[in-house]
């Protein structure tokens, strides 16, 4: 008992030494704007991954003005994080803040948006990014895979409802659907208008094409987001072409996408984010403890959901439940990977190398 | 003819048929795009069931417009309608799927829309602000206050309300669809204010000459909360309309509604310092405007020049309506 007390004892000081208190990180964030449910998921995912590193997390919000988030950069700095994330608004405008973190000594890491330079490995570590692209690909191949089983081959007439004109999202998203393209020549992109990403504008665009368009003439609508989708499937409903439904594609992997997969009316949908937070702090924290540096480009994983097979409607199912059990819009990345695993269905992006060359990831 | 007379041809028609033609100009553009439209579309403009489906897309932009006008005429501005559209398009959705009563779901927009309308009318009348200024700041406040409200979520319609609350958005009577009625009936009293009452007459000579009204006796704060009050109510109606034709609504959404309202008023040849406008004029190049879009979008034109065409349209209007006055 005494020899137990001595060694207990010897112990004591030593106790002292590796309780010492761990250096407790503070990452900051500048977001671009909040105006989104998208965006306000992408704010929770990385406060539930700061929490779970067990992270200081400051943040904030750039109000969609590149002035008011070059303010906010400067302000996160004066707080000397040991590392900044930043979502720029736009790109041009957000360049000063890589020289500023540098002079800052404070590692950058971009997320969901870049600026004008590339990483380069020194201070400006690393942009985590979801290739719009690819996304916009893989929903063609999806949309263009159905209307082949329908017509016995693959051809076909599919419109093409886009994004913000101009903006850097739909032209990637453009490029992506050329690409798919050049597999099927027989696929004609019979119209191409913008729907600007918006319910309203969308079911207008559509209602006009389907005046012009009649029955026969068009196999599929490829959508630029879930909110054009839900426009465009309204449109259709409305004009009684029954024909199209479950032939609508759209993007964001939002809930009330979600619920048009199960109706049969949207075919399929692909998540870009929100939940950024898992490889953003994994590149992050493995920087700041282990000194391990990120590759230059980190592509995130990004969910297809698809209602062309039964498993895969499972997975809808499933995701949307979720949602609506959680009360949010989307469903986070690890439903759809468990789902996957119990239904036997793809867990990971199969990303083609002409995506990843675009950012000299090969 | 005879150059020696010292004018030329086209001189001599703008000095007998200047002012009548300037009156007309805008139904001559709006024939003429009906009838290119029409023969670009090989035919597929000119049905009816083409041209009321356009009367609705536009039927929302109409009724701010309306609204707009009112505000206009007194030389103000009022830059918040499309904050309050979101804002009641939230509202509205969260009455209907908290179960309220048909009733309760038709006041409760348009109310909170004629409120946010007579702030405004507060901060140009009260604290003296400029109306581009007040609108301004009102905008951000109405839609910031749409973002709390929300939680910056989009409010979905639960599925059995949507069939019930369609009425505003997605129904017909007979082949009229509603949100034209309503279109009507609001351009209808509109006019009727505008032309008809002392209201409409205080109205434009506020917009004429404000020291002069005020000297003549005319309640010039008085008329502006009532101009203000009404576009902010026409603003909400038009959200109720907004979240029942989508069965959703956003505090994100109806941006574009403030330039929208404000571009066909100038159009129509109304003058920014107030005092002078036809209503009629203004929900013409509603309609013109809304022709341009759908059109374009039905001949598959570049989306890329569709701003451009437009643009050009507007200048075209601009000087022959507007000519030289200012």
């Amino acid at each position: 008992m005494k020899r137990l007390l001595l060694v207990v004892l010897a112990l004591v000081p030593l106790a002292g030494t590796t309780t010492a208190a761990p250096k407790k990180y503070l990452i900051a964030f500048s977001q671009a704007v909040m105006t989104h449910p998208w965006r306000v998921t992408m704010n929770n995912d990385m406060e539930f991954y700061a929490k779970k590193y067990g992270v200081d997390f400051i943040w904030l919000d750039g109000n969609d003005d590149p002035a008011t988030q070059l303010n906010g950069v400067k302000n996160l700095l004066t707080k000397k994080p040991d590392l900044l994330f930043a979502s720029p608004c736009k790109a041009e405008p957000m360049a000063p803040i890589v020289q500023w973190a540098k002079d800052a000594k404070v590692p950058l890491i971009t997320i969901d948006r870049g600026l004008p330079m590339e990483p380069d490995g020194e201070n400006y570590l690393s942009f985590v990014i979801a290739d719009l692209a690819w996304q916009q690909y893989d929903m063609a191949n999806i949309l263009i895979d159905k209307i082949s089983k329908k017509n016995g081959k693959a051809s076909g007439g599919i419109l093409e409802l886009m994004g913000s004109i101009g903006s850097s999202a739909a032209n990637d998203q453009h490029r992506g659907l050329q690409e798919s393209l050049k597999k099927y020549p027989d696929i004609k992109v019979v119209a191409s208008q913008a729907g600007d990403y918006d319910r309203n504008t969308s079911l207008r665009v559509v209602e006009n094409w389907l005046k012009m368009y009649p029955k026969g003439s068009i196999d599929g609508i490829l959508c630029a987001n879930d909110e054009s989708a839900l426009g465009a499937i309204q449109a259709v409903k409305e004009a009684g072409r029954t024909e199209l439904l479950g032939f609508i594609t759209g993007v964001n992997g939002q809930r009330e996408g979600l619920k048009a997969m199960l109706d049969g009316e949207m075919l399929a949908t692909n998540m870009n984010g929100p939940y950024w937070g898992e490889a953003s702090f994994k590149a992050a924290m493995d920087y700041l403890q282990k000194g391990i540096k990120p590759a230059k480009y980190i592509m995130v994983l990004m969910p297809s959901y698809r209602a062309d097979n039964p498993n895969e409607l499972k997975r809808v199912k499933e995701a949307y439940d979720y949602c609506v059990l959680k009360n949010v819009q989307y469903p986070p990345i690890n439903v759809w990977v468990e789902s996957g695993k119990r239904l036997g269905l793809p867990i990971t992006n199969d990303i083609p190398a002409v995506f990843k060359q675009h950012y000299g990831l090969m | 003819m005879s150059k020696q007379a010292g004018m030329t041809i086209a001189a001599r028609i703008k000095r007998n048929y200047g002012e009548m033609l300037r009156q007309y100009v805008i139904w001559i553009i709006l024939l003429v795009l009906i009838l290119v439209s029409t023969a670009l579309s090989r035919g597929v403009f000119f049905t009816p069931e083409n041209l009321l489906h356009l009367l609705r897309q536009i039927s929302m932009v109409a009724i701010v417009t309306t609204g707009q006008m009112f505000v206009m005429l007194t030389g103000g501005l009022d830059l918040s309608v499309g904050s309050v559209v979101a804002l009641n398009s939230c509202i509205a959705v969260m009455a209907v799927n908290a179960n309220q009563s048909g009733f309760v779901v038709f006041i409760i927009p348009v109310l909170v829309g004629t409120v946010i309308g007579i702030l405004n009318g507060f901060m140009v009348n009260v604290l003296g602000l400029v109306p581009f200024v007040a609108t301004l700041a009102m905008l951000i406040i109405a839609r910031g206050f749409a973002f709390v409200l929300t939680g910056g979520s989009p409010q979905y319609m639960l599925p059995d309300a949507i069939e019930r609350y369609g009425i505003y958005g997605r129904e017909s009577i007979g082949i009229v669809p509603i949100p034209v009625l309503i279109m009507g009936v609001i351009f209808c009293i509109g006019y009727f204010i505008l032309h008809r009452t002392m209201l409409g007459q205080h109205i434009y000579a506020i917009g004429n000459n404000e020291e002069t009204s005020a000297l003549a006796g005319i309640r010039i704060a008085r008329t502006k909360y009532i101009v203000y009050g009404l576009c902010g109510m026409f603003a909400g109606l038009t959200g109720l309309i907004y979240s029942s034709r989508l069965s959703y609504g956003s505090p994100a959404v109806a941006g574009s509604f403030n330039f929208d309202s404000i571009i066909p008023i100038i159009m129509g040849g109304a003058s920014l310092s107030g005092g002078s406008g036809s209503l009629s004029n203004a929900i013409v190049c509603v309609v013109i405007m809304g022709i341009l879009t759908s059109v374009m979008n039905m001949l598959n034109v570049s989306p890329f020049i569709q701003d451009g065409v437009k643009g050009i349209i507007l200048l075209f209007a601009i000087y022959f309506v507007a000519g030289k006055k200012k």
